[in-house]
């Protein structure tokens, strides 16, 4: 089934592609089909497009396979052994530092994603945790600054 | 090469103390990063590419070659320690080097690693020197008809070896690699493709976000995602260099130096491809192949051997051909560009002396990653003891600086957070990474070439089949694809059943 459903996204986001490039003129006053901005991609596209389906359809017979064979994988609990609740939680911190750069100097921006996620993800007691986020905290924001002042590199 | 161009480089950094320095600090980063499980060659090289964006171009160079050095060496720290490779190329490592770790022998097994680390690199950066001239000269035939062949022979290859049980997902990474790299303006008459309207695309997507999102950000959210914990063993004794241990299984050394040379010159595979290969043919042509596995010697310095002399492999087609042995390589490629160099056939014909820098730098990485993997190691190995809670964002913010530092831009950021879910999902679904970064690095030297061509000629497609190092090229990639197509169900049936005919009583 994941090949199966890998193999879509790939189709769909090829033939996008493909009519995207075909809507580039292949002949103008400034080129002939062969020198066309959409040449190239539009073959990428559908070379992609041809792979992805022949991967789909693979998927799909081995889905139908252990459909009639009556495996039944549980894609709950796989989903929860998968870690996804963690990395939603990731991604979730991640998408609200994104939105803070901007708005917050990048090391106080910084510390409180380190502070936020080590608390979030610790596997030990809170006061470890606390103490470990402040250290690391610390170090990153005295990395930050030596990055800046040694190498001259700009911060977000 | 000229020995002039190699001593006149080695000259020239023995007087810039400062350079020197530059390759301690690439090289000390490198081991620490090798060292952490998830953290890959690739992601240190493009984080310390858009940190050192600043530096001249030179020193940028060293931090780098220091840094690539110093990680594929590091890595055996953790393979050794607690049985996780610190890089994808010291998984052979952890075969034989945790055995020789849980026996009481961590101090000698890592001391064993170094020295082969060492030795393999300088066979690597020796052929590095002889070769890339001859190959120079070569690269100085090939035409536009077979710069388009060389990147899409490069894509596919790379897909077919990175994805072995699997080439099909290879080959659709390799191609939407060479997809995306079609995004923003056109190489010949600067038409907007796939922009959305959005002027940040008009350029596309940059080379290090990609790169940092690609292989970094994946890492650091699949590490979130597990909840790993290590044991590590600290209690180390003295670490020594064993260059007498090490020279007894000279054939092994010698060996594996050649095998990692040729892997590393083949494009987009890399270190832990010729780890496994020279691995696996020490382990055949072993006296005692039993050993292996339980803590062997010999495995452990093949492997180490092998997937160092891979680096110098690594590097002589990015100065050649500018095609990427591997994705550290495609770093260091998009590196000296960004630099002002132009990595090609040219390059090296009218510029050796640049090639003679390179290589000293590399010895001189090399020799720095030997003197601080003995030294430091014991303070090194407690870099493993920090949580991954910790460690994680930490990693994360590192990658958003580094992602930002090339062009100042937010939305650098944004395509290396991108990126980095598609690198996620892609591992998911079992599609490698390695193919989708390498078309998108070649993407444009494919299209360029294909489009140069057919004007050259008219439309006339002619040439790209008749040419004769188009047809070698050609025949190359229609092999490749062949030996890696899996025949269909029914037949395969049919070759079963004419071999039980042609010889009867054998399956």
């Amino acid at each position: 089934m994941r090949d199966a459903l890998g193999a879509a996204f790939l189709a769909v986001l090829s033939v996008t592609f493909a009519v995207a490039a075909a809507r580039i003129p292949f002949e103008t006053s400034l080129w002939v089909w062969y020198t066309s901005p959409g040449f190239f991609p539009l073959l990428m596209a559908l070379g992609l497009a041809l792979f992805s389906v022949a991967i789909g359809y693979r998927g799909f017979l081995t889905w139908r396979t252990r459909r009639t064979t009556g495996e039944s994988p549980g894609w709950r609990a796989h989903v929860r052994q998968w870690g996804a609740g963690r990395l939603i939680a990731a991604l979730v911190m991640i998408g609200a530092f994104l939105l803070l750069l901007g708005r917050l100097p990048f090391t106080v921006a910084s510390a409180m994603l380190i502070t936020a996620m080590t608390l979030a993800f610790r596997d030990d007691s809170l006061l470890h945790s606390l103490r470990a986020a402040a250290a690391g905290a610390l170090v990153i924001v005295a990395l930050l600054l030596f990055f800046t002042r040694v190498f001259g590199i700009p911060l977000p | 090469m000229d020995l002039g161009s190699l001593f006149a480089g080695l000259w020239r950094l023995l007087l810039d103390p400062l350079t020197i320095a530059f390759v301690f600090v690439g090289a000390q980063a490198g081991i620490i990063f090798g060292m952490m499980p998830g953290l890959t060659t690739t992601t240190a090289l493009s984080l310390l590419t858009g940190l050192t964006f600043s530096l001249p171009a030179e020193r940028a160079i060293a931090v780098l070659m220091g840094a690539y050095v110093g990680s594929v060496t590091g890595g055996s720290r953790s393979a050794i320690l607690i049985n996780i490779p610190g890089t994808p190329a010291q998984a052979a490592v952890c075969l034989d080097g945790y055995p020789l770790a849980r026996q009481g022998r961590a101090a000698e097994a890592i001391g064993l690693s170094v020295t082969a680390s060492t030795i393999g690199s300088l066979f690597g950066f020796v052929m590095l020197a002889l070769f890339t001239p001859m190959l120079g000269a070569l690269a100085l035939r090939f035409g536009t008809w077979e710069f388009f062949w060389l990147a899409i022979v490069g894509v596919v290859v790379a897909g077919g070896l990175t994805a072995p049980t699997d080439p099909l997902k290879g080959w659709i990474a390799g191609f939407l690699g060479l997809l995306l790299a079609t995004v923003g303006q056109d190489g010949i008459h600067a038409f907007p493709r796939f922009t959305l309207g959005r002027t940040e695309l008009s350029g596309g997507f940059a080379l290090i976000p990609v790169l940092i999102g690609a292989y970094g950000i994946p890492e650091v959210l699949n590490a979130i995602r597990k909840r790993e914990r290590f044991v590590v063993q600290t209690r180390l004794d003295r670490v020594l260099p064993r260059f007498a241990e090490v020279l007894v299984h000279k054939w092994h050394i010698f060996r594996s130096g050649v095998i990692g040379l040729i892997i590393g010159i083949i494009p987009g595979v890399g270190s832990d491809v010729a780890s496994w290969i020279s691995y696996d043919t020490a382990r055949r042509a072993s006296r005692k192949p039993e050993d292996f596995g339980k803590g062997s010697i010999e495995g452990l310095i093949a492997a180490e051997t092998g997937d160092n002399a891979c680096i110098g492999g690594d590097i002589i087609p990015v100065l050649t051909f500018a095609v990427p042995g591997s994705a550290p390589a495609a770093v260091l490629l998009a590196a000296l560009t960004i630099h002002g160099l132009r990595p090609g056939p040219l390059l090296v014909l009218e510029q050796p002396h640049v090639v003679g820098q390179i290589v000293a730098i590399s010895l001189v990485g090399t020799l720095a990653v030997f003197v601080l993997s003995l030294l430091w190691v014991r303070q090194m190995v407690r870099v493993l003891l920090i949580p991954r809670s910790v460690l994680m964002p930490a990693v994360f913010i590192i990658c958003v600086t580094g992602a930002y530092a090339l062009s100042a831009r937010l939305f650098d950021v944004y395509v290396m957070v991108v990126f980095g879910v598609i690198g996620l999902a892609l591992g998911e679904l079992g599609y490698p990474v390695a193919p989708l970064v390498l078309g998108f690095i070649l993407g444009p030297m494919a299209e360029d070439n294909l489009r140069r061509g057919l004007t050259l000629t008219g439309g006339d497609p002619t040439p790209f089949l008749t040419r004769p190092i188009s047809l070698v090229l050609v025949a190359l990639l229609l092999t490749s694809v062949v030996v890696r197509t899996p025949l269909p169900a029914w037949m395969r049936q049919r070759v079963l059943i004419w071999r039980t005919q042609a010889r009867p009583g054998v399956s």
